[in-house]
């Protein structure tokens, strides 16, 4: 490891071919051998990056956390209110978990694998703190109906996306379609009244 | 309440002494971690008359998994002849799985037996809902125009999201909590107001 840009190379190569291997082959299908072999590189160089297969995944699922955030920044730049960004946020990650290997791999290994023990806790929190600070945003902006417990909302809103996410890779299902529902009822004691015609429940087209 | 020893029904049969202890096997090491040895013992039987009941650790899993969804449609049915209205079911029935859904919690997620079984679990769960929905449009308890397949898959997600949150962080108080979220947020918008409004959504002060 002389030149650190070649191992991070090497460190990406090795957690994009375990997406993809997982992806096919499931996690407890998935040797590091077959992850070494893809990339052409050997056991003692992945393991200067992972010292184990748990560790691999452990790198996977944080691509799958960096999405959140990325897909939180792109809305956030679009302009619209924080309520529709939430709204938007959720629905995207939703169609990821169907469409994005990185989000469908990084869902599974989170619900389906023993990094559930270890990771789903502070993903859960962490989810919970960014739905919690774009609704503190939506009450500022006057988008919300003062006097709701915008704590208790917050867990509502995760729990919905998470049993989404979860439903969709264990049994199928579209997750967005759930979310859909869930934004449409919600918004009835959500959202301000003068507001709620402005937003969109549905995911975006597109 | 703190963690004490889960009360066991009476053990009847070799059957049952063995998805008893299968059950607990499951809950502890998950299905992938959980042994036919380690059931074997809890259930004080050998390993030849378990294999006279199930022909591999798979069948035990999805034994265990049909018993618990026996036990929770008897609890419906209980539920039923106690007169209460399709919705007061409903809300009763998510308080009530929230006893025992740790071991199925384990065997779908976590550590998941295969996606044949999850699918066939999670088109129960969607049935039951979708049914006493149906039951609630029937006997006037809806709103009009409640599109009640939707609201099945939805509600089905929303119960799931708020037991995994409370197993991944260890929260098994906050579960009841968040259950009457649940129905404060959803009964309002499809309940009728005047059947909202003497629908209890928190907890059954007894165990159903």
């Amino acid at each position: 490891m002389n030149d650190p840009a070649q191992g991070a190379r090497t460190r990406a190569g090795l957690v994009a071919a375990s997406i993809e291997l997982f992806d096919r082959h499931g996690y407890e299908g998935t040797s590091l051998d077959a992850v070494c072999r893809s990339i052409s590189v050997t056991k003692g160089a992945l393991y200067r990056h992972f010292p184990s297969k748990q560790a691999l995944a452990v790198a996977v699922v944080e691509e799958h956390f960096r999405r959140w955030h990325e897909v939180r920044a792109e809305f956030e730049g679009t302009g619209t209110g924080p309520l529709q960004t939430l709204i938007d946020l959720t629905h995207r990650m939703g169609a990821l978990t169907r469409t994005d290997r990185t989000v469908r791999v990084g869902v599974r290994l989170l619900f389906t694998s023993e990094l559930f023990e270890l990771l789903a806790g502070v993903h859960f929190v962490s989810l919970v703190v960014m739905v919690r600070d774009l609704l503190g945003q939506a009450v500022a902006a006057g988008e919300v109906r003062p006097g709701l417990d915008t704590r208790e909302e917050a867990d509502g809103i995760a729990a919905a996306v998470i049993g989404s996410q979860a439903l969709a890779v264990i049994a199928g299902g579209d997750p967005v379609d759930r979310l859909a529902t869930m934004w449409r009822h919600r918004l009835e004691h959500l959202a301000v009244p003068a507001h709620r015609p402005h937003l969109r429940a549905t995911a975006l087209v597109g | 309440m703190p963690p004490g020893p889960r009360t066991i029904p009476r053990v009847s049969t070799t059957r049952d002494g063995l998805l008893t202890a299968a059950a607990a096997a499951f809950d502890r090491d998950g299905y992938v971690r959980a042994t036919i040895d380690d059931v074997c013992d809890r259930a004080g039987v050998t390993k030849g008359a378990l294999y006279g009941h199930f022909s591999s650790k798979k069948a035990l899993a999805v034994a265990v998994l049909d018993r618990q969804a026996r036990e929770w449609a008897e609890t419906r049915d209980r539920l039923q002849r106690a007169n209460r209205g399709p919705l007061q079911v409903l809300v009763d029935l998510g308080y009530a799985v929230n006893q025992d859904r740790a071991v199925v919690q384990r065997l779908l997620f976590q550590a998941p037996i295969s996606d044949d079984v999850a699918e066939r679990q999670v088109g129960q769960w969607t049935a039951t809902v979708r049914d006493l929905l149906r039951s609630a449009a029937f006997q006037g308890e809806l709103r009009p125009g409640v599109d009640v397949d939707a609201c099945a898959d939805a509600v089905v997600a929303a119960l799931v999201g708020v037991h995994l949150m409370s197993l991944a962080v260890e929260d098994p108080a906050g579960v009841a909590r968040q259950l009457s979220g649940v129905w404060r947020t959803w009964l309002p918008t499809i309940a009728r107001p005047e059947v909202y409004a003497a629908l209890r959504v928190t907890p059954p002060r007894r165990r159903v």
